[in-house]
């Protein structure tokens, strides 16, 4: 059966019974369906599966069942077809988000891609992600480049494939930056019209549709960004060998799952030969955002005319 | 925990060869999966690594490195132990009797 | 086996003297440094190990589905783990909207509670939250208390439901089914080292006395105030001037007028006499 929506996620083409307006459309040429979204059940239990975790389960020939209780199970089959079992509307912005987040992370790791639990934004031709903790500002520091012309590439999971040919290359994943409501009155957005990300929540979705460039791009840089401690520098300093390493390992987007699907030797290989190859800096902030224009423009200096 | 006196010439020394490794800029950074922790090995400790490999033991490493580094005697037997009991301590390799 | 201690008490009560000096016990007696991250012990809301273990975005998720997620994320820490954890923990020890506990007795090893007179509580709390003694009054009492629970932006903790002074102490002392070890501050200070021996001893950690004079000393109240003038404190909030600032029982009287005091007696007299505070 020919599914009703056709768009573009990371180079995919994605087919999908749903409409994913976060997504951007399918421009590409006429191949099949990369990926294949359908509303349908999910079985409670997968047969031969492992529970991995409270929420997931792996079973065999790459099956993976993922439940957000109250909002939807997932299905993942073969890194190709994901199957939704929504406990309300299969279309609402909820059901998406976590689409969108742990099942797009398991489809990148059992692609052999590797996701960054980062933004990451556009300068020039190139692309420079921003890790850090929760909290850290990631999506803010990514609506502070967005806000002053620089596109972003992702906003909560950098798509990184470590082994183009040529050095590592991020994909873009899709328009849209998640926002707490104190960052989008910071940028004076307006909530009018900007859908929620669950329906209780003060965190909102911004489409970043008409900035968004689908062309991948090589990676200049991973800043670790962090809130700085009282009577610390803020500021950017290289690090090196362990901290860069293991810094960027917990900052691989589903770690452990990710672990479990491929190797731990896997990922600590790519992640080697990423900071073997890109420079991993990290970047205190101060307290509040005010700095934020002036981070953009150091930061944007640093990348711009810049050949790798 | 036991104490580094333990250690004799005879012990044999290898490497938890299982433990997921990579070689960032000459810095050898191993991982150990069941603590979720990463050790970071410096050019020294990166090759007296290399030089255990899948086992040797401790006169033979002690003579290796002897020629190779610069100082008396004693002290690099005494810096060597050192590091092999803290890499022990960390699970990274086994020194048996 | 594995399982948690939970080192609970309200905040201000003296946990964090407590949680050095067991770290210095599980170390060797070693004197505490403040900038390292190894062996810290942490607190038990903290955001990025409830997103990792359960391998999705908590800031996704609204706070009652957080709560209702925490027992599950603690029973699969559990499992995960070889040895014993300790983390501290501010919240009160409630029920989810499912009626589960929030800190499951399947996982629960032991709680240490540590409580501490309410007086010198709010004086502490009025530094650490920089506010006014009566705004620190009014919270000891405000029965929808709690940490980390802004709606608009994102913290590094998950929300922590407090309750009132009283009702976070008899949450934690009247909690069924687990063990509780229930710690005054004021002995704490008055007699460290049988306190810290028999904290030990709750939690199976085999210190012979030398080790507990050992860690005492190096987390005695002006090594600390030294060490965090030297490296700074990184849980100290912003604006507060200093982290270890008296570590005395009974500074209140000093701070709080009579009536404020009283305020607080009328509130919490019942559970102050159960601890022989009045």
């Amino acid at each position: 059966m020919r599914q009703a929506y056709d768009s573009w996620l990371c180079g995919w083409r994605v087919a999908s019974d749903v409409a994913l307006p976060d997504l951007m459309p399918w421009t590409g040429d006429n191949r099949p369906a990369d990926l294949q979204i359908r509303v349908g059940s999910v079985p409670e239990h997968l047969p031969g599966a492992v529970q991995y975790g409270p929420l997931i389960q792996l079973g065999a020939r790459a099956m993976c069942r993922f439940a957000v209780p109250g909002v939807a199970t997932y299905l993942i089959e073969n890194a190709r077809t994901v199957t939704i079992a929504p406990d309300s509307d299969a279309g609402s912005a909820e059901v998406r988000v976590f689409l969108l987040g742990t099942v797009f992370g398991i489809l990148c790791h059992q692609r052999g891609l590797l996701p960054l639990h980062a933004s990451c934004v556009r300068i020039e031709d190139h692309a420079v992600a921003f890790c850090g903790p929760s909290g850290a500002g990631k999506s803010t520091l990514a609506a502070g480049f967005e806000s002053q012309g620089y596109p972003i590439l992702s906003d909560d999971v950098c798509v990184i494939d470590t082994a183009a040919p040529g050095g590592p290359v991020v994909w873009p994943s899709f328009p849209r930056i998640k926002l707490w409501r104190d960052a989008i009155d910071r940028f004076a957005f307006s909530t009018e019209g900007l859908e929620r990300t669950r329906p209780t929540m003060e965190k909102y979705q911004v489409r970043t549709h008409r900035t968004f460039d689908i062309r991948p791009a090589p990676l200049a840089a991973v800043y670790y960004l962090r809130e700085t401690r009282e009577g610390e520098a803020e500021g950017i300093s290289q690090m090196r060998g362990l901290t860069a390493v293991r810094d960027t390992c917990n900052s691989v987007y589903r770690r452990r799952l990710g672990r479990s699907l491929g190797s731990p030797e896997a990922m600590l290989s790519a992640v080697g030969s990423l900071c073997e190859r890109i420079p991993i800096l990290r970047l205190g902030r101060g307290r509040n955002f005010s700095k934020i224009p002036s981070m953009v423009k150091d930061i944007a200096g640093m990348h711009a005319g810049v050949c790798l | 925990m036991s104490q580094p006196s333990a250690i004799r010439g005879d012990c044999k020394v290898t490497c938890n060869r299982k433990l997921p490794s990579a070689d960032v800029c000459g810095e050898l950074v191993i991982m150990s999966v069941e603590n979720d922790k990463y050790y970071g090995l410096d050019q020294i400790a990166s090759d007296v690594w290399r030089r255990i490999g899948d086992g040797t033991c401790l006169t033979q490493l002690c003579d290796e490195v002897a020629a190779c580094y610069q100082g008396p005697r004693e002290d690099i037997e005494r810096d060597l132990l050192r590091l092999l009991t803290q890499m022990r301590d960390y699970g990274l390799l086994q020194i048996h009797a | 086996m594995s399982g948690f201690y939970w080192l609970a008490s309200y905040p201000k009560s003296g946990n964090t003297w407590l949680r050095l000096a067991l770290r210095s016990l599980l170390t060797g007696g070693k004197p505490v440094g403040f900038d390292e991250e190894e062996s810290w012990i942490p607190i038990a809301s903290a955001r990025d190990p409830f997103d990792s273990v359960m391998e999705l975005e908590s800031s996704d998720l609204t706070q009652e589905e957080i709560d209702c997620l925490r027992p599950m994320f603690y029973i699969e820490q559990a499992r995960l783990a070889k040895q014993p954890l300790i983390r501290k923990v501010h919240d009160a020890w409630i029920r989810t909207r499912a009626g589960t506990p929030l800190f499951p007795p399947a996982v629960t090893r032991g709680a240490i509670y540590v409580v501490r007179d309410p007086r010198d509580v709010a004086v502490s709390y009025a530094h650490h939250a920089c506010c006014s003694m009566d705004e620190a009054i009014a919270f000891l009492s405000d029965p929808n208390a709690a940490f980390a629970s802004a709606k608009t932006y994102l913290t590094g903790q998950l929300r922590q439901t407090m309750l009132t002074w009283t009702g976070h102490v008899a949450s934690w002392l009247n909690a069924p089914g687990i063990r509780v070890l229930a710690v005054r501050y004021e002995d704490m200070i008055a007699h460290p080292e049988s306190t810290l021996a028999e904290v030990a001893s709750f939690c199976g950690i085999d210190a012979g006395a030398e080790l507990i004079e050992a860690a005492t000393r190096a987390t005695r109240f002006d090594v600390l105030q030294q060490t965090e003038r030297d490296q700074g404190f990184r849980e100290k909030p912003r604006g507060m001037k200093q982290f270890f600032r008296r570590g005395q029982a009974g500074g209140w009287r000093d701070s709080l007028s009579n009536e404020q005091a009283n305020r607080i007696v009328s509130a919490h007299g019942e559970t102050m006499r159960r601890l022989h505070y009045i």
